[in-house]
């Protein structure tokens, strides 16, 4: 079996959920019998010198089956492709490695209309496409978050998208909704990796017996587990993961103000992570809080940033905290955080919504907090950093998160699962 | 002569001649002596007297040959200005009529003052004695202004205020003084100069009356039109003609030609309590010639015979800057009555045939040389072909490929999308590209230089069709069903052939609401109420059956003919359409063209009809709407209302017309409503009205 993957972005050359989870397909595909699999990973101009002139889809780093789509005159509103070449190239590609599969990773940077492409080039494939977030549904980055009051929003329409947008009126909503399911219609079956998302997804239209849960797996990034010692002191937060508005960085700084108005400071919390460019609204709080805390005494910082890390360095990263603290201000589909903060048996504190409240069972595995509520968060980690016996038995609650071979296992039963009636109704129309 | 004004016009002369002309007692180079045989080119374009001053103005090519002086005599008083003592000053004009590289001041003026009044007669003479002995006899009207106007004009020709200058010769030119006694005047030699020797007694009254307060705003001309706009105080004595001017050609605009609209601004600035619309703008079509903006000027003629000269520069744009210019200025215009009755009255008169000719014109040149480039596979020939007309928003056209595409039937139809945008001709060529690689359908783009109008494009998009089934779609309409195309193929085979020659269908708006569902005339009469009395106008208003009617009220969308159907979604067959001649293109930018073929289908026996096959209308985003537009609008009202009116009030009007041809078809089974329909269904559904079965329509027993 054949099976193109095609994904947002390359992980080596831009991080980011979707292309990690889909690049661990590709390596756990590859170790399947049987299996063939090709990845075709966009990158976007912010990476010219891979660029190579006249070329469209190239290959990558001298990788066998990996190639990298070249995006360009990408239009970011209607997520379609924009350069004429660049879709005929894809074409050949297709025809040229005929897969029996082709599983879309996300469609930014690719153009949710490679979807149609591939059908009406290759009839009989199989088409599944992952959804990593909402953008299929929500135009304001798919976080489905609204830009009204920040509040989480629960589902779409032409109107109260145009409130998000106020410039753009309703009816191009009703177009947008349209398009993306005129394109997604292209595709057999759809997965996400968390069973919130298949509600919001089968509310906006997509199939219920067309969509599938399948929980992003990862290898596992800690090979020797030690049992924790018991009784101890756990007063060690951390954060990992992106320092963009959503992730809610500002809510565990918030709470650290908070703690310390109160005279409570035994306890320190590492920031791991990167990208606080592309904060918006939150930027400039983060950056003052983290430089008012470099300007303290080193006995009185409590908030230690420790920029960027790969995941090779995940292990020493881990190894410093106790809790993994997921403050997410929008639902989080999935939280790979969760699963890596589980491989090394950290219990997490999170958000009370989304992929957060799914995963983790309050009390058992982990602690949730109202989403966004700074004084709570604190609450808990007073809590937790007093209750000395309470991490112990939440260490203990804690099963291993899910195997890249769990994952490449659900896709493969999909990959051979009979083709829809509809989808094939639609391919013969 | 007051001392004030013999004061002021001695400050006048003192500052003229110390700026620019010599020293009155200034010795000059003697000139080169030079047998001279002819005159050379000279005008003296004014003489203008006052109680205590003389005035004279012209100008005299004496490079070759020197100027001696200058004397003027009318009728009981004479006078002279020696060369040195006249001002001599730059013309343009002349340089450019003669072809002067060099800087020779052609232009003469000089001013005298006087002991009594000079304001003698209608008629004076004008001596231009040069150097080798030459003389040129120059007999012209004088005119006659007060001391003041006198002065403004000797300031206006310091400070080189052509347009101040022009103005008061101007208002001065129909009042010729009219006293002749006198005695003749002595000749060079022993004359006085640069004074005016008075030889008769004073006129009892010299009171003129002066040209009214006015301003000529704008003046632009195309190759194809000009446009004039300003204000004129003709509160009492009215405008007769406005009268432009250029080097080979006048226009004569008559004051009924003209709009004339209210001007709050003039209004302020006058004090004006009573209702008078001071403003003024006209066009003209000037059927393709070219008025070249070389000395361009303006008269405004009053009906007593007064007029004033204005040296007004004539801008130059392009034909489409120009129709903009109009169309924003009848859209924004003021009246002191009803604006849509009273723009309609400044159409009736003149305007509107000139802007629809124009407006025709410009159409006529972007359609002619379109760039058409087809994307298209080597199958058969098409079943149907959907013509949509673009403007402004490209992204309708991967919009509707994705979502007219996908579905049973489709592969029948082609696309040809013609573009009104220029601008956007290379991202359209990009997307047609795309769209055949990612759906697959047949396209052809026609490209146009610029925007031609709904009417004119659509005509111009049938002629690259190539199937014999016509669909006008408007790039923001939408199938509601996937396999719309297969049901508009089935539709055409199953229903009479007149009843599809020409339909529509039943149209949504994203919220699920009827949007369209056919059309029909209603007669509005507008009243504008004045203090000279009430107008009346009768103006067309074309209106949806039920707009925002809920989904399930199904009886707007059965089949049945209709006195209209939008241009939105219109089915027709090809030859039919072209026997009508395709879509009338008078109107501008677009609007009415669809009501208007649908009264041309009905007039040849064939009314319109409404089939039952259903799409999305997010009416008004598939185009950007400028306020040029607006003006627009209201020429294609006029010319709807004025091509159409009797033909309405015939039998058309009203929800319910008469007419024989329109009368309901016999009941038929109710269509299947479609899922999407039945989502929006209540669960208390009204019942449907009873029906009642009625004659078959004349046109299909003709059919």
């Amino acid at each position: 079996m054949k099976v193109l993957l095609v994904s947002l972005f390359h992980p080596e050359l831009v991080r980011g959920g979707a292309q990690q989870i889909c690049y661990e397909l590709f390596e756990g595909l590859r170790e399947q019998e049987g299996v063939e699999p090709t990845l075709l990973a966009s990158i976007d101009e912010s990476l010219p010198a891979l660029f190579k002139s006249g070329a469209r889809i190239t290959g990558f780093d001298g990788r066998p089956g990996e190639f990298l789509f070249l995006s360009r005159d990408y239009d970011y509103w209607w997520n379609k492709a924009g350069d004429p070449l660049l879709v005929e190239s894809y074409v050949e590609f297709l025809l040229m490695l005929r897969p029996d599969v082709v599983h879309f990773h996300h469609f930014l940077t690719l153009g949710v209309d490679l979807l149609t492409v591939t059908r009406r080039t290759l009839p009989d494939c199989r088409i599944v496409f992952t959804f990593h977030e909402f953008l299929s549904i929500c135009a304001a980055d798919g976080q489905m978050v609204r830009r009204t009051d920040s509040s989480l929003c629960d589902h779409a329409s032409p109107v109260r998208c145009h409130q998000c947008f106020p410039d753009r009126p309703p009816e191009e909503f009703f177009m947008r909704q349209r398009w993306m399911r005129r394109h997604l219609d292209a595709a057999d079956y759809y997965t996400t990796p968390s069973r919130f998302m298949m509600r919001h997804y089968t509310r906006w239209g997509i199939p219920e017996n067309r969509i599938f849960c399948v929980p992003n797996g990862q290898r596992n990034y800690n090979p020797a587990v030690t049992k924790p010692e018991p009784g101890q002191v756990r007063n060690r937060f951390g954060f990992f993961g992106q320092l963009v508005d959503n992730k809610g960085v500002h809510v565990i700084l918030r709470a650290v103000q908070q703690l310390r108005a109160e005279g409570f400071t035994d306890f320190t919390v590492e920031i791991n992570g990167d990208n606080l460019r592309y904060a918006r609204e939150r930027k400039a709080e983060i950056e003052g809080f983290l430089e008012d805390e470099r300007a303290r005494p080193a006995e009185e910082q409590i908030v230690l940033f420790n920029g960027s890390y790969h995941v090779d360095q995940l292990a020493g990263r881990m190894a410093r905290i106790d809790w993994c603290i997921v403050p997410s201000v929008w639902w989080e589909i999935f939280g790979l955080v969760i699963s890596e903060a589980w491989m090394f048996g950290k219990p997490v504190i999170a958000s009370n919504v989304g992929g957060m409240a799914e995963r983790i069972a309050d009390g058992v595995n982990g602690l949730h907090f109202p989403v966004g509520d700074a004084r709570a968060l604190a609450r808990v980690i007073r809590r937790v950093c007093t209750d000395t016996g309470l991490w112990d038995r939440l260490a203990a609650g804690i099963t291993p998160p899910p195997a890249r071979e769990e994952m490449v296992a659900g896709y493969r039963a999909l990959y051979a699962a009979p083709r829809p009636e509809a989808a094939l109704q639609a391919v013969a129309s | 002569m007051s001392d004030r004004v013999a004061e002021i016009l001695e400050e006048e002369i003192s500052a003229i001649t110390a700026s620019r002309a010599p020293a009155h007692n200034q010795p000059r180079e003697p000139r080169p002596a030079r047998p001279a045989t002819q005159m050379p080119p000279y005008s003296v374009e004014s003489v203008i007297v006052s109680e205590s001053g003389v005035l004279v103005i012209g100008w005299l090519d004496d490079r070759e040959q020197g100027l001696e002086a200058i004397r003027v005599s009318g009728d009981g008083w004479s006078g002279g200005f020696a060369a040195a003592e006249l001002s001599r000053v730059r013309r343009n004009d002349v340089e450019r009529a003669l072809g002067a590289g060099g800087a020779h001041a052609f232009g003469y003026w000089g001013l005298a003052g006087t002991e009594r009044s000079a304001s003698r007669g209608s008629t004076c003479a004008v001596e231009i004695v040069m150097a080798g002995g030459l003389i040129a006899r120059h007999d012209l009207e004088a005119h006659e202004v007060s001391d003041p106007a006198l002065r403004r004009v000797a300031i206006a020709y310091r400070a080189g205020n052509q347009r101040v200058l022009e103005e008061v010769v101007a208002l001065l030119a129909s009042r010729p003084v009219t006293e002749t006694a006198g005695s003749p005047a002595p000749r060079a030699g022993g004359e006085r100069r640069n004074q005016v020797v008075v030889t008769a007694a004073p006129s009892p009254s010299l009171a003129a009356p002066a040209m009214p307060t006015h301003s000529v705003e704008a003046l632009v001309g195309s190759p194809g039109g000009l446009f004039i706009v300003g204000w004129l105080d003709d509160r009492n004595d009215r405008l007769d003609a406005i009268r432009v001017r250029g080097e080979g050609w006048h226009v004569t605009l008559d004051a009924s030609a003209l709009a004339r609209v209210r001007r709050r601004d003039v209004e302020a600035a006058l004090g004006a309590g009573q209702q008078h619309a001071f403003g003024f703008w006209g066009f003209l079509a000037t059927e393709g010639r070219t008025l070249g903006a070389a000395g361009s000027s303006v008269e405004i003629a009053l009906r007593s015979g007064a007029f004033a000269s204005n040296n007004a520069a004539m801008r130059t744009v392009d034909d489409v800057e120009l129709r903009g210019m109009a169309l924003s200025y009848l859209a924004s215009s003021e009246y002191f009555g009803n604006p849509s009755v009273e723009a309609m009255h400044c159409l009736d008169a003149f305007l509107g045939d000139q802007i629809v000719a124009f407006n025709k014109g410009i159409s006529n040149a972007i359609v002619a040389n379109p760039y058409v480039r087809r994307f298209i596979g080597s199958g058969p020939a098409p079943r149907g072909s959907i013509v949509v007309c673009l403007y402004g928003k490209p992204e309708y056209l991967f919009l509707q490929n994705a979502l007219f595409a996908g579905g049973r039937g489709m592969e029948e139809y082609e696309f040809v999308y013609i573009s009104n945008s220029p601008e956007l001709a290379e991202r359209l060529l990009r997307e047609a590209r795309l769209a055949r690689t990612t759906y697959g359908l047949d396209q052809t783009l026609v490209l146009l230089p610029g925007n031609a109008g709904f009417g004119a494009a659509n005509n111009a998009a049938v002629a690259h069709c190539r199937s014999d089934r016509i669909l006008i779609v408007n790039p923001d309409v939408f199938p509601y069903h996937a396999d719309w195309a297969a049901r508009h193929s089935e539709l055409l085979a199953a229903r009479p052939a007149q009843e599809t020659r020409l339909f529509g269908a039943p149209l949504y708006y994203d919220d699920g609401t009827l949007m369209h569902g056919g059309m029909h005339f209603e007669i509005d009469t507008g009243l504008s109420m004045e203090t000279s009395g009430i107008k009346q106008r009768k103006l067309l208003r074309v209106e949806h059956f039920a707009k925002g009617a809920p989904a399930w009220a199904e009886q707007f969308n059965r089949p049945r003919p209709v006195p209209a159907v939008t241009g939105a979604f219109m089915s027709v067959e090809r030859a039919w359409f072209e026997t009508l001649g395709g879509f009338t293109e008078d109107y501008v930018f677009g609007h009415y063209e669809d009501a208007d073929l649908c009264l041309k289908s009905l007039q040849r026996g064939y009314p319109a009809w409404i089939q039952d096959l259903r799409f999305w209308h997010l009416e008004g985003k598939g185009s950007i709407r400028q306020p040029v537009h607006e003006g627009g609008s209201l020429v294609n009202r006029w010319l709807f209302s004025r091509s159409w009116g009797d033909t309405v009030a015939a039998d058309l009007e009203g929800k319910m017309p008469t007419h024989p041809l329109l009368a309901a078809p016999a009941e038929e089974a109710e269509p299947p409503v479609p899922a999407a329909v039945a989502t929006l269904t209540p669960p208390a559904r009204p019942a449907p009205a009873p029906r009642t079965r009625r004659p078959t329509p004349a046109g299909a027993r003709r059919a």
